[in-house]
C-alpha cells in the first residue's frame, strides 16, 4: 500500500522507496493515493511531511520525463501535484522545464495547472518565461487568468514585475494588458514606462487604456497633464479614453481637475458623465468641494448623475442597506 | 372507370409507412446519439474535475443577475436569498418588477433593506420606463429593485439590461434558485474561449429538493406525478440535445430560467423581442443570425454543470398552459427565422439544429397525430398486424424509457446525488408513463396550441407557485 510505504519512509526516504514511488506515480490512482496520504501527513506532522517532500524532490524530477505522451487529464493532475508537493529547486530542474513547456499545451487545463504550479514552485524569471510562451496565440489564455495567477506567485512579486517587464514586448496585446493590471494591483512597474505606453500609438488601444488605469491607483505627477488632455477630449470615438482618464483623475486632488470633471458631467456620453461623477465624489473625500453649482445648475443630466452618486455614497456611509 | 379504393389505401399506407419509418429511425438515432454523447461528456467532465482539471483560480468576469418578476411574492425572497449565497467574487442582482399586482415589491423591501434612489438609466434597448428604483447591499452584493408597468418578461429583461452595470448578464426566473457554484460554472466557458457570447445552464425541477447554503442537502423525485415525470423529461432534453448541439455550436435554445449573455452583443442585436412568448429561443436564434450575418466569430455554449433549480408545474392544467406557450414561442421563432432552415450560410445551425427543431419539435405533433390516424385507418382496413403493432409499441416505449432513465441516472451519478430505492422504482415506472401517456397528452396540447393562438391575449397565464426549501 502506497500510503503505508510513505509513512514508513517519511523520516528518511530510502532509494528503494523512491524507486517504488517512481514506478507507482506513473499511474493516476497512485498519484491520487499519494495526494491523499500527503494531505493526512501534512495535517498530522507538517515538519515530517516537509522533510519527506524535500527528500523525494528528485522523484518528481524523474517523473517529468514520463509526462510527454500522457493524456491531458494525467498531465494536468501531475502539474497539480507538483504545485502542491514539489519542494525542489526553483530554477532549471526537469520539473521547471517540463512545466514551462506545458504552458503551451493546447489544453487550457494543462496550461493553467502548469502555470499555477510555476507560480508556486519556480522563480520569477521562469514564470515570466512561461507567460511569454503561452502568449503564443495558439490557444486562448484569458488575460484575467494571467493576472490572477501572477497574484498567486509565491516569491517576490516585485521581482516578478521586473521580469514581466523584460518579456513585455514578447506578449500579445491581451497579455500585455494583463501584465499592466498586475503592475497596477501590486503597485509595481515604472510610472514612466506606463506613461510611455499610454502615449505611444504603437500599442493597442486596450493596452494604452490599461496603462492609463494604472495611474488611478498609482498616481504620478508626470502623467497628470496627459490624463487631463485625455479626459477633456470631445472626440466621440474616444469616449472610453475619456472615461478611463476621468476615473484616474480621482487620484489627483486639485481644483483644476475638479473643474475638469465638473465639465465632464455635461459630456454627451453617459459613461463619461458617470465616471466624472464617481471621481468627483472620491475627490471630495480628499479636498473641499462644493457641488451646488452643478446640483442647482441648468444641466439636468449633470445634476441627475451627480445626485445619484451622492445618494450612493450616503447609502454606503449609512451601512449600505444590509438586511 | 372504377376506382380501386383498396389499392389507393394500400399505396397511401405504404408511402406513409416509409415516411414514418424514416421519421422514427431518425428520431431514435438522434436520441441514442445524443444521450450517449451527453452521458460520455458528463462522465468525462466528472473525471476531469476529480483530477483537478479545472480553473481553480478565482478568475471571474463581473455579471449582473437579472430577475424579472411578476406576481412572485411566494418565491421571490427565497430566490434572491439563494442568489446572495453564490460562491462568486463580483456580481450584482437586479430585480425588475413587471407590474405585479400582489405584494412582490413589498416582500422584497421587507426582506432586504433597500432605499429608494433616483438612478439615471441609460436606455440602450427600448423598453418601458422605470417607475421607481431601490438600491441596497447585502454584504458585497449590490441589489437593485426596479418597478415598471406590466409589459411582459421581455420588456422587463430589457429594462434590466439597461440598468445593469456589468458586461455580462444572466437572466434568471424569479421562481428559480441557484447552487453555490452555478455562477462559477456558467462563466467558465467565457474563460475558456474569448468568442463565447452566450452560455446556457442546466435547468432541473426544484420540486422535491432541499438546498442548504447553496448545496443540495436532500434530493428526491417530487411526490406528485406530474413534476416527477418532468424531471425525467428535463434530464433527457438537457442531457441529450443540448450537449450534442453544443459540440458544433448549434444550440438554438438557452433556457429563459438560466442563461448568460454578453451584454454588448445582445444590445447590438436589439435585446429581447417583446412580441413573442418564446423570448429565450428568439434571442439565441437572433444571436446566431446576427453573428453569422456580420461574420463575427462566436460561440454559444452549454454548461452542463451550471445548475438552476426551477419550479415545474405541479398540475396537469398548469403544465398544459406552459407547454402551449412554449410551442407558440417555438412556432413564432421558427417562422420569424425561417430563412435559416437548411441554409448553408448558417452552418450546422441551419442545416442540422433548425431542421431538427422543425421536424422533431414544431411539426412533431402533426406528424404523430397523422401516425395515429394512419394506424386507425390501417386497422379499419384490416391492413394492420395487431400483435406486431403492440410489440412495436412496447419496444418503442421501452427504448424511450431506457433513454430517459440513462439521462436521469447519469445526472444522479455525475453530480453525486443520492436517491432512495423507492424513487428509483418510481423513476422506472414513471419513465414508461412519461414516454407514452404524458407524451401523448403533450402532443395533443401542442397540436391545439396554434389553433386560434392569435386570438388569445393572456398567453402567459398563471401558474401556481410553491415555496422553495432554501436555507
Amino acid at each position: 500500500m502506497l500510503s503505508h510505504e510513505i509513512r514508513t519512509n517519511a523520516d528518511f526516504p530510502t532509494p528503494e522507496h523512491k524507486e517504488s514511488l517512481r514506478k507507482q506515480l506513473r499511474r493516476l490512482p497512485a498519484m491520487e493515493a499519494f495526494d491523499l496520504t500527503m494531505d493526512l501527513l501534512e495535517s498530522e506532522s507538517p515538519d515530517l511531511a516537509s522533510r519527506y517532500l524535500v527528500g523525494i524532490a528528485d522523484v518528481f524530477e524523474s517523473l517529468a520525463h514520463t509526462i510527454p505522451g500522457k493524456s491531458d487529464i494525467h498531465t494536468s493532475y501531475w502539474c497539480y501535484l507538483v504545485r502542491k508537493w514539489y519542494r525542489g529547486d526553483r530554477e532549471s530542474t526537469p520539473v521547471i522545464i517540463m512545466l514551462t513547456s506545458l504552458a503551451q499545451s493546447p489544453s487550457l487545463y494543462v496550461r493553467q495547472n502548469a502555470i499555477s504550479a510555476l507560480a508556486k514552485v519556480s522563480s520569477a524569471r521562469n514564470l515570466a518565461i512561461a507567460f511569454a510562451a503561452c502568449s503564443d496565440g495558439q490557444v486562448f489564455y484569458h488575460p484575467r487568468l494571467l493576472t490572477e495567477t501572477s497574484m498567486t506567485f509565491a516569491g517576490n512579486k516585485a521581482e516578478l514585475a521586473v521580469w514581466l517587464g523584460a518579456f513585455f514586448d514578447d506578449l500579445d496585446d491581451q497579455s500585455k494588458s494583463a501584465v499592466i493590471n498586475y503592475w497596477r494591483m501590486t503597485r509595481t512597474g515604472e510610472p514612466s514606462d506606463m506613461l510611455a505606453i499610454a502615449t505611444s500609438p504603437e500599442y493597442d488601444s486596450e493596452v494604452r487604456l490599461a496603462a492609463m488605469r494604472y495611474f488611478a491607483t498609482n498616481p504620478d505627477p508626470d502623467a497628470e497633464p496627459f490624463l487631463q488632455e485625455m479626459a477633456s477630449t470631445h472626440d466621440k470615438d474616444l469616449w472610453e479614453v475619456a472615461v478611463v482618464a476621468s476615473g484616474a483623475l480621482a487620484s489627483y486632488p486639485t481644483q483644476e481637475n475638479a473643474a475638469l470633471l465638473k465639465r465632464n458631467l455635461s459630456s454627451r456620453s453617459w459613461f463619461v458623465r458617470n465616471a466624472a461623477a464617481s471621481s468627483l465624489l472620491r475627490l471630495r473625500t480628499k479636498m473641499d468641494l462644493d457641488f451646488a453649482d452643478v446640483l442647482e445648475g441648468p444641466d439636468r443630466y449633470a445634476s441627475e448623475m451627480l445626485r445619484y452618486h451622492i445618494e450612493l455614497e450616503e447609502l454606503s456611509a449609512a451601512g449600505g442597506g444590509s438586511a | 372507370m372504377t376506382i380501386d379504393v383498396e389499392a389507393i389505401i394500400r399505396v397511401f399506407l405504404y408511402v406513409t409507412s416509409i415516411f414514418f419509418f424514416a421519421y422514427l429511425v431518425g428520431y431514435s438515432t438522434f436520441l441514442f446519439l445524443s444521450v450517449t454523447a451527453g452521458s460520455s461528456i458528463l462522465y468525462r467532465r466528472k473525471r476531469e474535475t476529480h483530477y483537478k482539471n479545472m480553473i481553480a483560480t478565482d478568475c471571474f468576469v463581473p455579471i449582473t443577475l437579472i430577475v424579472p418578476a411578476h406576481n412572485e411574492s411566494v418565491t421571490i425572497v427565497s430566490s434572491i436569498r439563494s442568489l446572495l449565497s453564490l460562491h462568486y467574487s463580483i456580481y450584482e442582482i437586479v430585480v425588475v418588477d413587471d407590474g405585479s399586482t400582489d405584494n412582490t415589491v413589498q416582500a422584497i423591501l421587507d426582506a432586504f433593506d433597500l432605499h429608494e434612489i433616483d438612478s439615471p438609466i441609460r436606455l440602450k434597448i427600448r423598453c418601458s420606463p422605470a417607475k421607481k428604483v431601490w438600491f441596497g447591499r447585502q454584504g458585497r452584493t449590490p441589489i437593485t429593485l426596479v418597478t415598471k408597468d406590466n409589459g411582459g418578461k421581455s420588456d422587463a429583461l430589457n429594462l434590466g439590461i439597461n440598468v445593469s452595470k456589468y458586461p455580462y448578464f444572466i437572466c434568471i426566473d424569479a421562481d428559480s434558485v441557484l447552487q453555490r457554484d452555478s455562477l462559477h460554472e456558467i462563466s467558465m466557458p467565457l474563460i475558456e474561449d474569448e468568442h463565447v457570447v452566450a452560455v446556457g445552464g442546466l435547468v432541473r425541477p426544484a420540486n422535491g429538493i432541499k438546498l442548504e447554503e447553496g448545496r443540495v442537502a436532500a434530493y428526491s423525485l417530487p411526490h406528485q406525478i406530474i413534476p416527477a415525470m418532468q424531471v425525467l423529461e428535463y434530464d433527457r432534453s438537457f442531457l441529450s440535445a443540448r450537449i450534442l448541439f453544443d459540440q458544433f455550436n448549434g444550440n438554438l435554445i438557452i433556457s429563459g430560467a438560466f442563461g448568460l449573455f454578453r451584454k454588448d452583443m445582445v444590445i447590438a442585436c436589439g435585446g429581447y423581442d417583446t412580441t413573442t412568448v418564446g423570448e429565450d429561443m428568439e434571442l439565441v436564434t437572433k444571436l446566431h443570425v446576427f453573428c453569422r450575418t456580420n461574420n463575427i466569430d462566436y460561440r454559444i455554449r452549454y454548461a452542463p454543470d451550471a445548475i438552476c433549480w426551477s419550479q415545474a408545474p405541479s398540475t396537469l392544467h398548469d403544465l398544459i398552459r406552459q407547454r402551449r406557450r412554449w410551442h407558440i414561442g417555438l412556432y413564432e421563432c421558427m417562422t420569424k427565422y425561417r430563412r435559416m432552415i437548411g441554409n448553408g450560410m448558417f452552418g450546422a445551425v441551419g442545416l442540422v439544429s433548425y431542421t431538427y427543431f422543425l421536424i422533431y419539435e414544431l411539426l412533431s405533433p402533426l406528424i404523430e397525430m397523422l401516425g395515429l390516424v394512419m394506424v386507425l385507418v390501417a386497422w379499419s382496413a384490416h391492413y394492420i398486424n395487431v400483435p406486431f403493432m403492440i410489440t412495436f409499441f412496447i419496444i418503442y416505449a421501452f427504448f424511450g424509457a431506457v433513454i430517459s432513465l440513462t439521462a436521469f441516472f447519469s445526472r444522479i451519478q455525475t453530480r453525486d446525488l443520492r436517491i432512495s430505492t423507492s424513487d428509483t422504482i418510481r423513476a422506472i415506472i414513471l419513465s414508461v408513463i412519461e414516454i407514452t401517456v404524458l407524451r401523448t397528452i403533450m402532443m395533443l396540447t401542442r397540436l391545439s396550441a396554434l389553433i386560434g393562438y392569435r386570438k388569445r391575449e393572456d398567453r402567459w397565464g398563471k401558474i401556481e407557485r410553491k415555496h422553495i426549501d432554501v436555507s
